[in-house]
């Protein structure tokens, strides 16, 4: 099983993210997380005000409690008779102050849940503007299911962090104060009595809160583990059932599962005596209290009534500390959260407009690619692009034919500007890439790639996105241009039909019919389109051809061809091989010499001439 | 076992039943920690009488003598001491056996999903299944995390305040008893409403994951468009919709739940008078009423999360339901005890029908065909046409509901699939397929997938076989790179042969290629097709019997013999050629 560890550590993954944002991951985040609340601040100004009142609501019971025993309880020896009117009197105060504490703690979760709703739904919008904005390397490299998360889960994080955590703390203060005070109110010796917990108090809190955010990091850690394996076998269940590694997997999951459970439980040995620790100390403060409250009563200072009303003191002081553990561990797990958050923000686009954008109204569509070089990690230094030359003059139609994995799909992309060359320029009309607006160029560079990508909502939603004032019956005319009316009104509500997430209730065909004349409507004066080499059946196979031809008339278009009618169509045709152009020329000038084309070309004829017979080459693909 | 059904999260609780002693050590614990806390508030009381009666500390003269509340200071601090122990080690042990407890749980869901049939995963999606087994799962985590802590405790904590205050007096205990009980079914009441609440927030949230994801996985295309300002606008949209839902709870929630926290809370207000009656009456010390008071506190606070655990259960419950829903998923396909002879394999099915269901046509009927041991043979069809099914029943990752499908050659003789080992049968017939899976791991590991005990050398030449040489020369760490989130650092080209070559690694029998080289052009799909029909001449090679599914005209005529799907059965066979000349059908589906 060593030799076939899945689950790469999420470390790594964080390394990565931390070398994109050139910034690491450890910072402080106080300085970072103020300003959001600035929207908020007069919400959480009335959630402190109301906390306030809360706190001084719950000290109305032990004073109420001292008056009880110390007005309504009158002795005679040892007998007690009750004075039953500072009884009722007592007990209907304290029907007031509970209702009170806890409709002030109502109101108190409305004003901090409100202020965390309003300011977790603007930290997630902002998250998002920003993933839009960065680049495609950035998606390139890091993991999806990361970016999501942090719009997601990491983003809910703060909560306890920014939200629910001041007021709690900011109680736990006041309490602490406020009795302070009463007990020194009552008789400094029991303050004094009582002051000696506070220290270890703190002292406690404090070794707590270190090893207890230690801990979350190496639980949240080989949790991500766990999951991230369980996500990749249910999506890959069919390789695991094909090559029989059910067992072994399920043997991975319990191994990474113990490791979790170690983590946890060691985390929690570390940790889990906070609570215990709390309330043998609350113990502590009321022993001690009885003894000095004691020692008091024996000297005539202080009455049975204060006593009792200092031990319920001392029981609200500590008593919300027990929750303080809950706290913490959210606490750390915000502040894991909040940095990774930052990470993300702080990540620049490699692909940045310039300061003063050329202006580009009315573009003709004159191509250039000059000395290109390209890597996508200038550490490996191997080229994918290797000082390409190649000029595509308006109007032309391209095909791109070469192998997979040398280079043809970049290319495109360093056009489109999602990369940035290495070295060299790509200019359109004469204009630098770089030193256009990213609108401005994509608004002429209309691009159709593989992976067919369509946003849920119906087909003419999709449409619409390429032209977003163009009527229902505009989108639907072009759809007709492009022969693609046949198949889409064929669907169960036309062009209503929703599409589903990323457009996956239409087939691969369909899809890339949406696509084709998405990009018809968006009309560009240079078209990109990376030819799907996915298989569908001859009929929707024509129909895209048919597509094609109408979507390139009268425009630039680059194509990275597989099919023979779309090389053929093509004017002029460049043969790309490690990155490099290795030919360039009509199909008629290529056939014509004894290049790498014509070779494949002829050896695609061989193969057809001796096998086939009759058959006409059309729907076929070209050897390349 | 029907009543758990019904109470799925109780049904996850029940499986504590696998240990009995850890669960009952734990109950125990609790029992103990709990016990001790009323006996320390018991302690109390009697202190604070003796403070009371002017006993704990006595004037002597000029002298203080403290002997008698030291005393309680000592004994005070012993049995804290001792509940903070047991509270430790209860704490600790609800932890480990709630995690035993996860563990069990977590294990069954993967082996479930890895023990269902392609049809089951096919009818949820991956989408689905990766919610049930990581959110559905992480609910019921926190619901099983509340247990001890919230239900198990709370419940001993109200039993040992109502114990003492009725020990005292039994109208002292009664009536906080049913305030308590009064509180409690309020909040069970109001559960109803706000579950239905929070199902409307997690609806409105599921709107926004799916913005989110588009926009992640879509970026491209979004990019293409400029859609940038447009997709931030529809994913606010959905944001503050979202929070519209969110806020109507949370108003719910905080103008609702104080009333059956006040409604517990008068038990306090009822000890306060009814102490202090029963103080006037002689049947009850102050020690005793401020215990009495202390303890009401206690209850008070445990029972105010009441209203937040209510939720995290109803919450977790239909969770629960849906992870039983699928361990309870009847297993298909199990496979037999037969197994295959050594050598080549042929397949032979017979009659084949396959998804057959009243109202819709059956993907397949009546399909019937034999492959020869050694052939390569093209699956040919219009799109729809059941190609894909049609080579999922060959390693018995579909099943047929009629007919046989059977593995073997005429010399060593057949074997229906359905006696066959299944693992046996999946090593040796193996079929890739078009979506090119690839883990999050190295490419080696994932390539080893096929084969654990496969060397460098191994690798490389299936590697080389599936004209995949040139992918890794160009990863920077060769066969160490890791592959990022299903591999999309690669080209659809790339994944497809680095599937091919792991496909290849496994040394099947029986390939099948299920337009798994579709994003391959010609020249490299014939390469890798050459390489596997010379495969069974070379040194250490064996006979591999293909089954290749595709639309390519090249791809066709590198096969033996090509066999025409359609209406769900073989509409013809025979070479191309043949088809070419006689097939009306064939010669329409390869536009000639």
């Amino acid at each position: 099983m060593a030799d076939l560890v899945r689950g790469q550590s999420a470390l790594s993954d964080i390394e990565l993210e931390e070398a994109l944002a050139k910034q690491s991951l450890n910072r402080g985040m106080f300085a970072r997380l103020l300003p959001l609340l600035r929207p908020i601040r007069h919400l959480v100004t009335a959630t402190i005000l109301i906390e306030i009142v809360l706190v001084a609501c719950v000290f109305l019971r032990p004073w109420l409690v001292k008056v009880a025993i110390d007005k309504g309880l009158v002795r005679h020896g040892a007998a007690w008779t009750v004075d039953a009117h500072v009884i009722l009197l007592v007990g209907a105060a304290m029907t007031l102050a509970w209702i009170a504490r806890f409709a002030l703690a109502g109101v108190s979760q409305y004003l901090s849940g409100s202020a965390a709703i309003r300011l977790l739904a603007d930290l997630r919008i902002r998250v998002f503007a920003h993933v839009q904005s960065l680049s495609v390397g950035y998606f390139d490299r890091t993991k999806a299911g990361r970016i999501i998360s942090r719009a997601d889960r990491d983003v809910d994080a703060l909560e306890p962090l920014l939200i629910q955590g001041p007021p709690e703390f900011l109680s736990a203060l006041l309490r602490c104060t406020v009795a302070g005070v009463l007990l020194w109110l009552i008789s400094p010796v029991l303050l004094a009595s009582v002051a000696g917990v506070v220290p270890v108090l703190v002292a406690a809190t404090i070794a707590f809160k270190r090893i207890s955010q230690r801990n979350w990091a190496t639980v949240a850690e080989n949790r991500s583990r766990f999951t991230a394996h369980l996500v990749d076998s249910v999506s890959g269940v069919r390789v695991l059932k094909q090559n029989v590694r059910e067992e072994t997997n399920l043997d991975r999951y319990r191994q990474l599962l113990h490791e979790f459970n170690h983590a946890l439980i060691r985390g929690s040995i570390r940790s889990n005596w906070f609570a215990p620790f709390t309330a043998v100390l609350s113990t502590a403060g009321m022993a001690v209290l009885l003894l000095t409250g004691a020692r008091s009563l024996a000297m005539n200072t202080i009455t049975l009534g204060q006593i009792a009303e200092s031990l319920l003191y001392v029981f609200l002081f500590l008593g919300p500390l027990q929750d303080l553990s809950d706290l913490f561990e959210r606490y750390a797990n915000g502040t894991a959260c909040a940095q990774r958050i930052f990470l993300l923000l702080d990540t620049k686009p490699d692909v940045l407009d310039p300061v003063y954008p050329e202006p580009l109204d009315r573009a003709h569509g004159n191509v250039a690619f000059n000395h290109v070089v390209f890597a996508y990690d200038s550490r490996s230094g191997i080229p994918v692009i290797d000082h390409l030359d190649l000029q595509i003059p308006a109007g032309e139609v391209l095909a791109i034919v070469g192998p997979t994995g040398h280079g043809k799909s970049t290319l495109v992309q360093l056009l489109t500007r999602f990369y940035d060359v290495t070295g060299g320029s790509v200019t359109l009309d004469g204009h630098d890439v770089r030193h256009l607006a990213q609108a401005t160029l994509r608004h002429h560079v209309g691009v159709v790639l593989q992976d067919n990508v369509l946003f849920s909502g119906s087909i003419l939603d999709n449409l619409r996105l390429a032209s977003p004032d163009a009527s229902d019956q505009a989108l639907i005319s072009a759809a007709r241009d492009l022969g693609a009316d046949e198949v889409l009104e064929t669907l169960p509500h036309g062009y209503h039909t929703n599409v589903g997430p990323l457009g996956t209730h239409l087939s691969h065909g369909q899809r890339q019919l949406v696509c084709l004349v998405r990009a018809y409507v968006a009309n560009p004066v240079v078209l990109v389109l990376d030819e799907a080499t996915s298989a569908v059946d001859v009929q929707t196979e024509r129909r895209i051809q048919r597509a094609l031809r109408v979507l390139c008339k009268g425009r630039t278009a680059i194509i990275i061809a597989h099919r023979l009618t779309t090389i053929r169509d093509a004017d002029r045709i460049a043969v790309i091989r490690h990155g490099r152009l290795v030919e360039l020329g009509s199909h008629a000038s290529l056939t014509g010499q004894a290049g790498i084309y014509a070779d494949l070309y002829r050896a695609y004829q061989e193969n057809a001439g001796l096998l086939i017979g009759g058959v006409a080459p059309e729907a076929t693909e070209l050897v390349t | 076992m029907r009543a758990a059904r019904n109470q799925p999260l109780l049904r996850c609780l029940a499986l504590y039943r696998f240990m009995p002693w850890r669960f009952g050590l734990t109950a125990l614990l609790f029992m103990i920690a709990n016990l001790s806390l009323a006996w320390q508030q018991w302690l109390i009381g009697r202190a604070i009488h003796d403070v009371e009666r002017g006993v704990a500390v006595v004037r002597i003269g000029g002298m203080l003598d403290y002997s008698i509340a030291r005393n309680w200071v000592v004994v005070l601090l012993s049995v804290a001491l001792l509940r903070g122990g047991f509270q430790y080690f209860a704490s600790l042990s609800s932890l480990q056996i709630g995690q035993d407890l996860l563990f069990m749980l977590r294990e069954r869901i993967l082996a479930q999903v890895q023990r269902l049939d392609l049809a089951y995963h096919r009818r949820h999606g991956v989408g689905e299944l990766v919610t049930r087994t990581t959110r559905d799962a992480d609910k019921v985590r926190d619901a099983l995390i509340n247990f001890w802590r919230q239900v198990f405790e709370t419940g001993l904590v109200a039993l040992a305040a109502i114990g003492i205050l009725t020990w005292y007096n039994p109208l002292l205990g009664l009536i906080p008893l049913l305030l308590t009980g009064a509180g409690v079914t309020i909040f069970v009441v109001q559960t109803a409403d706000l579950v239905a609440l929070d199902r409307a927030v997690g609806a409105a949230y599921d709107a926004v994951s799916q913005d989110l994801s588009e926009g992640v996985n879509g970026v491209r295309v979004i990019k293409a468009f400029a859609l940038e300002p447009a997709r931030v606008a529809s994913f606010s949209g959905q944001v503050y919709d979202f929070t519209g839902h969110a806020r109507a709870a949370l108003a719910f929630a905080s103008w609702r739940i104080p009333l059956p926290q006040v409604v517990v809370a008068m038990s306090q207000v009822w000890i306060l008078a009814f102490g202090a009656y029963l103080v006037g009456q002689g049947t009850l010390n102050i020690g005793e009423l401020v215990a009495s008071l202390l303890i009401a506190n206690m209850l008070v606070f445990r029972i105010e999360g009441v209203g937040r655990v209510m939720q995290i259960f109803a919450d977790a419950r239909s969770s629960a339901a849906r992870i039983w829903e699928l361990l309870d998923a009847e297993v298909g396909i199990v496979g037999g005890s037969a197994s295959l002879p050594s050598g080549p394999l042929g397949v032979r099915v017979t009659g084949a029908v396959l998804g057959a269901s009243p109202g819709s046509n059956p993907i397949l009927k009546d399909c019937t065909f034999q492959i020869e041991p050694g052939e390569i043979v093209a699956l040919v069809g219009t799109t729809g046409s059941g190609k894909s099914s049609l080579t999922a029943l060959l390693p018995r990752l579909l099943e047929a509901e009629a007919g046989e499908v059977a593995i073997g050659s005429d010399a060593a003789g057949w074997q229906d699939v359905k006696t066959l080992d299944l693992h046996q049968l999946q090593r040796r017939v193996h079929v890739v397929t078009q979506d090119s899976f690839l883990f999050s791991d190295t490419l080696a590991a994932n390539l080893r997938i096929a084969d654990p005990k496969a060397s460098d050398a191994d690798v490389l030449a299936a590697l080389e076989m599936a004209a995949a040489g040139d992918v890794i020369a160009r990863l920077p760490q060769g066969l160490d790179t890791p592959l990022g989130d299903r591999g999309v650092t690669l080209s659809g080209g790339q994944r497809q042969r680095l599937c091919l070559a792991r496909a290849l690694l496994a040394k099947a029998s029986i390939l099948g290629l299920d337009e798994a080289t579709s994003a391959l052009d010609a020249a490299t799909e014939h390469t890798v097709l050459r390489n596997i029909r010379n495969y069974r001449h070379g040194a250490g090679g064996h006979d591999v019997t293909v089954l290749i599914v595709s639309s390519k005209l090249s791809t066709i005529l590198m096969a033996d013999r090509v066999l025409l799907l359609a209406d769900g059965h073989i509409a013809a066979q025979g070479t191309h050629r043949e088809l070419s000349n006689t097939s009306a059908a064939y010669r329409q589906l390869m536009g000639t």
